[in-house]
């Protein structure tokens, strides 16, 4: 059997766990330009906030409800996540982290009577350690691990953990389900299920497979057999093997300046070559994108991306913005204002795997590492992460981004630490 | 009238004595070893040795004056484990309506208590009209003796 972990509303509570005010309060926490709402406790949920919605959109009812607002905390949901995990594998063998807020785990060895003691356990274990509410689901696959998990959630009845180990709970709970709700199944192919009449979790997975293999692509197969109880999609104990790695963003205003995005092209390459050095990788190759606003129908739309190869791996800040500068030229226009941006390493090698290029002095090569590795140092141990920043990048996308209700860093600044009243 | 000296023990290293190696050592070497090598690695690691379980803890900073007959000042740092199943005496971190703050647990006659160590605050006595969490246990206290001071 498999269990999936599930954290409940995770930013909210994370920034719960240090403020035990806002308990049973409404609150939110909302994208990093703080246009949308990303998290949002039970009670918001119940003011009918959305969690992807425009935060101005909800603004009477924020303010006329008293809703407590946060601007995402990546580093503090992210130290708090790795304290979800650790716990986790503190407990079970085989930990698959799957995003910042959920993770399987495989319960190979377990008694089926065994299985709602130990999810129940295991839920407690980080409520009491870390302080972060979970919901678990049981299932024989990791598609009906995520759904029963979604139902630990969903009513409370279940106590957090929900487990499907029969035929007939599985129906009960698919029956529930709609497709376009089931893990891996994508917008259009939800879509194109409901086309045809497919409309529940249930009817897809009573849909005899030959129709599937006819119509739909392997993807959907695999969640059709994993519907039905036959695990597809294995345990993998990583997902550190990146293929890519991505630093986008929209922007707060819609940026139409060259000066503009090249600074914000800066500071794309300047968290991706943090990123390659922290993980010992290299790009060999990147692609930097812009893309219009596709809302706004009047203007003109565009959505371009440049690739750049490197002659052979770097992490260098330097060497990266320089690239990503030299793709912006090639696709920047003008008289187009830009919403979204991004910087992607497309091809990238470990370190282990690095060749050095015939023409490279590695004594060059040893300083501008070594100047890496002390600018990494210094931004590492301030509180704003980036204090030595590339000249391009100006003041930063910072200047761009608002961040205007951030909490504390409660975990990972010792000046931010949280206070605690003898009184 | 008694007086109690303050006593500390001091750890020096002490390389007169000799320490079996408590690994077996399998590989065969080419050239001698220095018997100083084995040792080198070897380093007091104060978040081993003073953090059992690192993703259930926390820091916090002290504010107030009601634990100061136990030593615990203004401004001191606990290290507070999350994972430890408080006790009675235990020193806590609790949530009471909202607030955090830092008292010794007292269980007495079925009634829970929060007590200062310091005679002019009052014990808590906590009810079912509380909303009341033990937040975590302070399993120790880190104090600075010689503020740092800032060069002119």
């Amino acid at each position: 059997m498999i269990g999936h972990i599930d954290c409940n509303s995770f930013f909210v509570s994370c920034e719960r766990v240090f403020r035990p005010d806002l308990e049973n309060k409404p609150v939110v926490v909302l994208t990093n330009n703080d246009g949308c709402i990303s998290s949002l406790s039970p009670e918001a949920k119940k003011l009918g906030l959305k969690r992807g919605q425009p935060f101005f959109r909800f603004k009477e009812i924020i303010e006329a409800n008293d809703v407590v607002c946060f601007s995402c905390n990546h580093r503090l949901y992210g130290d708090m996540s790795s304290r979800v995990m650790t716990t986790l594998r503190s407990i079970a063998d085989e930990v698959e982290v799957y995003s910042i807020d959920d993770a399987f785990i495989m319960l190979d060895g377990y008694a089926d009577s065994e299985l709602q003691d130990f999810g129940r356990f295991v839920v407690r274990k980080i409520r009491r350690d870390v302080g972060i509410p979970t919901s678990m689901g049981i299932a024989p696959t990791k598609t009906l691990g995520k759904l029963a998990s979604h139902f630990a959630k969903r009513y409370p009845a279940y106590n957090g953990v929900a487990v499907i180990d029969t035929i007939e709970k599985a129906r009960k709970a698919t029956n529930l389900v709609q497709v376009e709700d089931v893990w891996g199944i994508g917008r259009r192919t939800a879509e194109k299920l409901h086309r045809i009449g497919i409309h529940t979790a249930l009817m897809l997975a009573d849909t005899p497979e030959e129709r599937i293999k006819e119509m739909f692509n392997v993807t959907l197969q695999r969640t059709w057999r994993e519907l039905n109880g036959q695990p597809c999609i294995p345990y993998e104990a990583s997902h550190g093997e990146q293929k890519s790695m991505t630093s986008s963003r929209s922007f707060a205003t819609d940026l139409s300046d060259f000066a503009s995005l090249s600074e914000a092209v800066s500071e794309f390459a300047t968290t991706i070559a943090r990123k390659l050095r922290r993980s010992d990788m290299y790009a060999l190759e990147i692609s930097v994108y812009l893309a219009t606003n596709r809302f706004h129908t009047d203007e003109p739309q565009i959505f371009d991306s440049a690739q750049v190869s490197f002659p052979e791996g770097t992490n260098d800040t330097i060497t990266i913005a320089e690239a990503a500068l030299d793709a912006l030229k090639r696709i920047f226009r003008k008289g187009y204002r830009f919403k979204k941006g991004g910087l992607t390493v497309t091809r990238m090698i470990h370190r282990e795997g690095l060749q050095m290029g015939l023409f490279t002095d590695p004594r060059q090569r040893d300083k501008r590492q070594r100047l890496m590795h002390t600018i990494d140092s210094v931004n590492a141990s301030y509180h704003s992460r980036d204090i030595i920043r590339i000249a391009s990048t100006g003041n930063g996308i910072s200047a761009l981004v608002r961040h205007d209700l951030g909490s504390p860093l409660y975990t990972t600044s010792l000046s931010d630490i949280i206070t605690v009243h003898a009184k | 009238m008694e007086i109690t000296d303050v006593r500390l023990t001091m750890y020096n290293s002490d390389n007169s004595t000799e320490l079996s190696l408590p690994y077996a050592d399998g590989g065969v070497r080419a050239g001698f070893p220095s018997p100083g090598q084995e040792y080198v690695n070897e380093s007091i690691d104060l978040n081993k040795a003073l953090i059992p379980h690192p993703a259930a803890t926390f820091f916090a900073k002290v504010e107030g004056l009601s634990m100061i007959d136990e030593g615990i000042d203004e401004g001191d740092i606990i290290i507070v484990d999350r994972s430890v199943e408080p006790e009675d005496g235990d020193l806590a971190v609790c949530c009471i309506d909202g607030d955090f703050t830092l008292k010794r647990i007292k269980i007495s006659k079925g009634k829970l208590f929060l007590m200062p160590s310091n005679k002019e605050f009052r014990p808590i006595e906590i009810t079912s009209e509380n909303e009341f969490d033990v937040w975590g246990i302070v399993i120790h206290t880190i104090k600075t003796n010689r503020r740092l001071r800032r060069r002119l």
